[in-house]
């Protein structure tokens, strides 16, 4: 992939912005179709899961933590920062997934630039995370402190987006041949939530396990997260670069093979 | 095709193929994308094989064929939704495509958005989509459907809506695959009405149906695709007629009727000519003033062809209503064991007005042996045609009215100008009496009475 075929890729998408609009549009307007409240439930939905996470953790487990050690005393707080780009991650390249073959009829049809409807997805799900920001940002503004140090999530959502892009591209594509593909990306996507530091804080994993945390792309995108919102100390430089790196290979990889495999699509389709 | 020779062709197809790799499952096909040729993981099927042709901008190209012969694999390559196994296809301008049924309409969501999204693929503004909105409902006559899922439509619905926005998208290039045959009458018409003027401002049109009376119309060249191959390319008229003759050699189109023998329309001893009459046209007629097109497989051959009037004097134009003998001679060159002479009769555009053979009539012929000369007689009153040109067809084929060889077909051998004494609204005029009553008088109103 040389430095054309991006400026390409971008003028392309630029054409076709209205496009993409709509598509977004109606990614927004699906998932509430025949539904009153609309946008209001991406309101309603992290602030039901902020106070059910309240609920069990603070008021049924009890769980007390250090607020020197994970940012806050409020342990809800705290799970709910490191949800959000979970579930940024998971949303989009599970939807992405299947976006080539629930959108079969557009491509077998009209001459679709098939590859912007992952971004359209990812473009959706952008909205409901940002969403989901305000409200942690206003509940932390309510009980605890925000620093400056917060701007600094804008780089991990930066680099969130363009690893969930490359890895729905790669699935999408993979679903058009291997319908088990969505399949296989449920369970993995179960391991992978809880392999992730979210419902725990990355010291409570014993030291031979730590491999894996630092291996773990979205580990330090959670980790990232919180030492933005939680004032705590951001994730090690290694870890940085293992994410820059899984971020660089998956967005090429999947770049790639879709760009080789999408003439096809209409045939397969 | 265009008769300004200094356009550009607008689509340019050259030895287009597509060869179609059927996997036994889906996985081997992402295989053999990652092998890159080293390995093969399919059965190739070649649904176009060196397809070239041209179509000048303004122009129409019709495609026609039997089913699976390549003609809406050929549509889908040019339209850009389907790439093609090896050549080129080079077009020049907007394209509007009407794939198959209907266009890339999503179920689950209203015609209004269905609209905007299908608009904004073909590079449409939403404010261009809102300007044509209305026009768009108008035309597809969905009324408050348009804001119902595409789910709820009629398979009519569906398709009026789909032709709509692919005539406003305002395309260089129309593209229609077979969609017209689907929905009703009335729309079909509408569709051609839209189609014609479309061409006449210029659009340059592809289009594929089954409807042969659609193709001449409106196609200037025609394609004939066989087996994924294109089997003839030229003048709509001669590609449809060599079409048609081999459909009918192989008595796969049955345009003659259904039922083996038929019965004439009206048991009469009315449409009777005076044998002094008869007497008067030649015994065996020799001149084909014309042949169009000829098929068939020869076994017995059209040797002419003549009308004439009810004194037995041929004539070139007869008045509407006017009481006509065609005399048709023929040749056997072969023993035919079943004859059956017959006739279309079409207008100057080309469509067939009426027709009818000596089976249909109830009255078979003997079996008649080789070297043998027949002439066969059909006296009747002509309609009352539109004024015009009309053109006689004769043919002579072998076997039954469902099942037969054509032996000799000739297109347009024979006109004859209708001339009206009488206006014709439509096609023709028919015999009507005109019954008023008054039901209910009503009141006479003046102003004085306030």
């Amino acid at each position: 992939m040389t430095l054309r075929d991006l400026t390409f890729f971008l003028r392309r998408l630029t054409a076709n912005r209205n496009l993409l609009r709509n598509l977004v549009l109606r990614d927004l307007k699906h998932r509430y179709v025949g539904s009153v409240g609309g946008l209001v439930w991406s309101i309603v939905h992290p602030i039901v899961l902020l106070i059910s996470y309240y609920f069990v953790f603070t008021v049924i487990f009890g769980m007390r933590f250090d607020p020197e050690q994970i940012g806050t005393d409020n342990f809800a707080i705290y799970v709910f920062s490191g949800f959000l780009p979970w579930l940024m991650f998971s949303d989009t390249v599970m939807r992405s997934c299947t976006s080539m073959t629930d959108n079969a009829n557009l491509i077998t049809k009209t001459v679709l630039p098939s590859e912007i409807l992952p971004i359209a997805i990812t473009i959706a799900n952008l909205v409901h995370h940002l969403i989901g920001l305000v409200i942690l940002l206003g509940v932390l503004a309510m009980f605890e402190t925000v620093t400056l140090n917060v701007v600094w999530v804008v780089i991990y959502l930066a680099v969130l987006i363009v690893f969930a892009q490359g890895l729905g591209w790669l699935v999408s594509s993979l679903n058009v041949f291997f319908r088990d593909t969505s399949q296989v990306l449920n369970v993995l996507m179960i391991f992978w939530f809880w392999f992730t530091p979210i419902l725990y804080s990355p010291e409570l994993v014993p030291e031979r396990f730590r491999l894996i945390v630092a291996l773990n792309p979205m580990a330090t995108v959670v980790v990232g997260y919180r030492s933005a919102f939680l004032n705590l100390s951001p994730p090690v430089a290694e870890h940085m670069i293992i994410l820059a790196a899984w971020t660089t290979a998956t967005f090429l990889l999947g770049a790639l093979f879709f760009r080789r495999s999408k003439t096809a699509f209409a045939d397969v389709l | 095709m265009s008769s300004n020779p200094d356009n550009n062709p607008a689509v340019v197809a050259s030895e287009l193929s597509k060869c179609f790799r059927v996997f036994n499952k889906p996985s081997d096909h992402l295989k053999e994308i990652f092998a890159f040729g080293y390995r093969q993981f399919h059965t190739p099927f070649w649904a176009v094989q060196d397809v070239s042709f041209e179509v000048d901008q303004g122009g129409c190209l019709g495609i026609i064929g039997e089913n699976g012969s390549g003609k809406s694999t050929l549509l889908r390559i040019i339209a850009g939704v389907i790439r093609a196994t090896s050549g080129a296809v080079h077009v020049h301008g907007r394209v509007s495509a009407l794939l198959e049924l209907g266009a890339g309409f999503n179920p689950e969501f209203t015609g209004r958005d269905n609209v905007f999204l299908n608009a904004s693929i073909l590079g449409f503004s939403d404010q261009q989509t809102r300007e044509r909105m209305s026009s768009i409902e108008r035309f597809a006559e969905i009324r408050e459907f348009i804001d119902r899922p595409v789910k709820t439509y009629s398979t009519g619905m569906f398709v009026r809506l789909a032709f709509s926005v692919a005539i406003h998208m305002d395309p260089d290039i129309l593209i229609i695959d077979e969609a017209l045959s689907v929905g009703d009458y009335f729309f079909q018409q509408r569709c051609m009405r839209k189609i014609h003027e479309l061409k006449g401002r210029g659009v340059t049109i592809l289009f594929v149906s089954h409807d042969l009376e659609a193709v001449r119309s409106l196609a200037d060249e025609t394609i004939w695709m066989e087996r994924g191959a294109m089997r003839a390319r030229g003048k709509t008229d001669e590609v449809v007629a060599s079409y048609l003759a081999e459909m009918m050699t192989r008595g796969s189109i049955d345009t003659l009727g259904e039922s083996p023998v038929g019965e004439p329309l009206q048991a009469s001893d009315e449409l009777e000519l005076p044998s002094a009459v008869i007497d008067r046209i030649p015994q065996f007629i020799e001149t084909l003033p014309n042949v169009d097109q000829r098929h068939g497989n020869r076994k017995a051959m059209i040797r002419g062809i003549g009308v004439y009037s009810s004194e037995g004097t041929q004539i070139a134009s007869a008045s509407q209503g006017d009481r006509v003998c065609v005399r048709i001679s023929l040749e056997c060159l072969e023993d035919v064991s079943q004859p059956n002479v017959g006739f279309m009769l079409r207008n100057r555009l080309g469509e067939d007005v009426t027709g009818t053979n000596t089976l249909f009539e109830g009255t078979p012929m003997e079996p008649s042996l080789a070297g043998s000369r027949l002439s066969v007689d059909f006296v009747m009153d002509l309609p009352f045609l539109q004024a015009g040109f009309y053109y006689f067809s004769p043919a002579v084929a072998d076997g039954t009215l469902d099942q037969y060889e054509m032996c000799d077909w000739v297109d347009n051998a024979c006109a004859v100008e209708v001339v009206g004494r009488s206006v014709t609204y439509g096609h023709m005029r028919i015999p009507v009496k005109a019954h008023t009553r008054v039901v209910d008088k009503g009141e006479v109103r003046t102003p004085s009475d306030e």
